[in-house]
């Protein structure tokens, strides 16, 4: 840096390295300085507009310590805006729900579109732990997705099923009927499941020993159908398919079913077949279903592809 | 001197270049469009393979498995054990088909005895493995919900492909059982 300066009258800063280079000081461009005088505007306007500094405690407002800005604006309160639009969009599909039947939701091809949409998440929170994500079954936990219904599959049954839970029933038979007695009924359930006629001698023994009191005459569960076409169940499978209520099937599981039948107090081994009521004629609402829940529920399940 | 005379032919017909002295003037090879895409086509090769050799070695995940040379080796012997003492099982892994990545799903894992009753093992683990990427791998246990019904929450970092595995451990032996899933994009 110079003593002197060697360049007088040129508006340099007087800051000089190798006699000839020199700092001029000139002011920025008018671009530039539009464009800090503007964000500095906004800033302020921002600060002014929206939450933007933290207080101190005895100076916060109600509601935490910063400023709140003078528009009030708050994000959840954008989120709950947002929502209540859905909410809106909702609101004329859910009000035709309500007054409508399952059936008349079925014949709605748009409203069915919308159902079977909200039904997805409902049935994914209540629905899937047992009977699969995709109502597929698990072992233990019957298909909602195929045709073979334990209790009906039209949609009044559905509702039902839902509402109210369902609770299979069977005796335990280990100490009614004989080993071979057993091993007999055994045999004839496995035959019929593979397609077979079934032994005579099997018949005679499943009609003498009462099975068919739940499950039908003709082994398929049906106990009547009325001239409507309701078919009456008391929730005994289907014996004359291929299905097995209790996988993995065959004559080991059939066996077990009958020798220690399906949710018997007392008996160690029993089958364990409870569906849990989930209308509110348990009492409480807490964790359970509306009505129209429910509605969409039997629309959804109906239309997984087995519905009657 | 013409373009005709850059190259003269000898008495044996090969083409000769231009003298040496001359590298750089109006006779030199580079100048020839021939040769310098000849040039330029054994250089785009020979970056190309050297952009794949180092992408191999930079990206390489490792090996799946440290053991692989044991478990080919004994593998027979390992089936047959494992068939020997097969509990007869059976088993299920419900994956909601549309899965995506980076987001929790729940998946649940159900087992019965040889007759259809559920089955309490002492720990059920589930396990997923990233077939091309052993660093992306993870585990957690499941929990019961009911017995023979067991759930975990579990979120896949990558979409695609995903071996899972849901491993059963019950009196010092385990009993596994795997699915194949694809995961999709978030």
């Amino acid at each position: 840096m110079a003593d002197h300066n060697p360049f007088p009258g040129e508006n340099n800063t007087g800051h000089f390295w190798d006699d000839n280079i020199r700092e001029l000081n000139n002011p920025p461009p008018k671009w530039w300085m539009i464009a800090l005088w503007v964000s500095i505007a906004w800033f302020v306007l921002y600060g002014i507009l929206y939450p933007m500094y933290p207080v101190l405690p005895w100076q916060s407002q109600e509601g935490g310590g910063f400023t709140k800005g003078v528009l009030g604006w708050t994000s959840i309160k954008e989120f709950e805006q947002g929502m209540e639009q859905v909410a809106e969009v909702r609101a004329q599909y859910e009000t035709q729900i309500a007054s409508m039947t399952p059936e008349q939701i079925l014949d709605d091809p748009g409203l069915t579109q919308y159902t079977l949409a909200s039904a997805k998440v409902l049935f994914g929170d209540y629905c899937a732990a047992c009977h699969g994500s995709g109502g597929q079954g698990n072992p233990g936990y019957p298909v909602l997705a195929d045709d073979d219904w334990l209790y009906g599959g039209s949609m009044a049954k559905i509702v039902e099923s839902v509402t109210n839970g369902r609770k299979g029933a069977m005796t335990a038979h280990q100490n009614i009927l004989s080993e071979a007695e057993v091993d007999q009924l055994s045999q004839f359930t496995v035959s019929l499941a593979d397609g077979g006629e079934g032994s005579e001698a099997g018949w005679k023994l499943f009609n003498e020993k009462g099975c068919t009191a739940c499950h039908g005459q003709q082994a398929n569960g049906i106990l009547a159908e009325l001239p409507d076409g309701t078919i009456v169940t008391v929730g005994a499978a289907n014996l004359t398919d291929s299905i097995w209520r209790f996988e993995p099937g065959g004559y080991e599981s059939a066996k077990h079913t009958i020798l220690y039948g399906v949710n018997q107090p007392g008996v160690e081994q029993t089958r364990d077949a409870v569906m849990p009521a989930f209308g509110d004629s348990a009492g409480s609402l807490e964790g359970k279903l509306e009505p129209d829940q429910i509605k969409k529920l039997a629309v959804y399940v109906h239309s997984l592809g087995g519905g009657q | 001197m013409s373009d005709v005379t850059t190259a003269s032919v000898s008495a044996d017909h090969r083409p000769q270049l231009a003298p040496a002295g001359q590298g750089g003037g109006p006779d030199s090879a580079w100048r020839s469009p021939w040769f310098l895409g000849w040039i330029g086509l054994v250089v785009v090769v020979v970056v190309v393979n050297a952009t794949m050799i180092t992408l191999a070695f930079v990206t390489n995940p490792g090996l799946v498995v440290d053991d692989y040379y044991e478990r080919g080796r004994d593998v027979e012997r390992s089936l047959t054990t494992r068939r020997a003492e097969a509990p007869g099982w059976t088993m299920s892994l419900d994956t909601p088909a549309d899965v995506a990545a980076k987001t929790p799903t729940m998946v649940r894992f159900y087992v019965v005895d040889s007759v259809g009753q559920p089955v309490r093992p002492d720990q059920v683990t589930y396990y997923a493995y990233r077939p091309s990427d052993p660093s992306a791998d993870f585990s957690l246990p499941m929990v019961e919900e009911a017995p023979g019904r067991y759930a975990a929450e579990v979120t896949f970092a990558l979409s695609g492909l995903w071996d899972t595995l849901v491993a059963a451990q019950t009196g010092g032996q385990e009993i596994a059982f795997d699915q194949r899933i694809g995961v999709a994009d978030h």
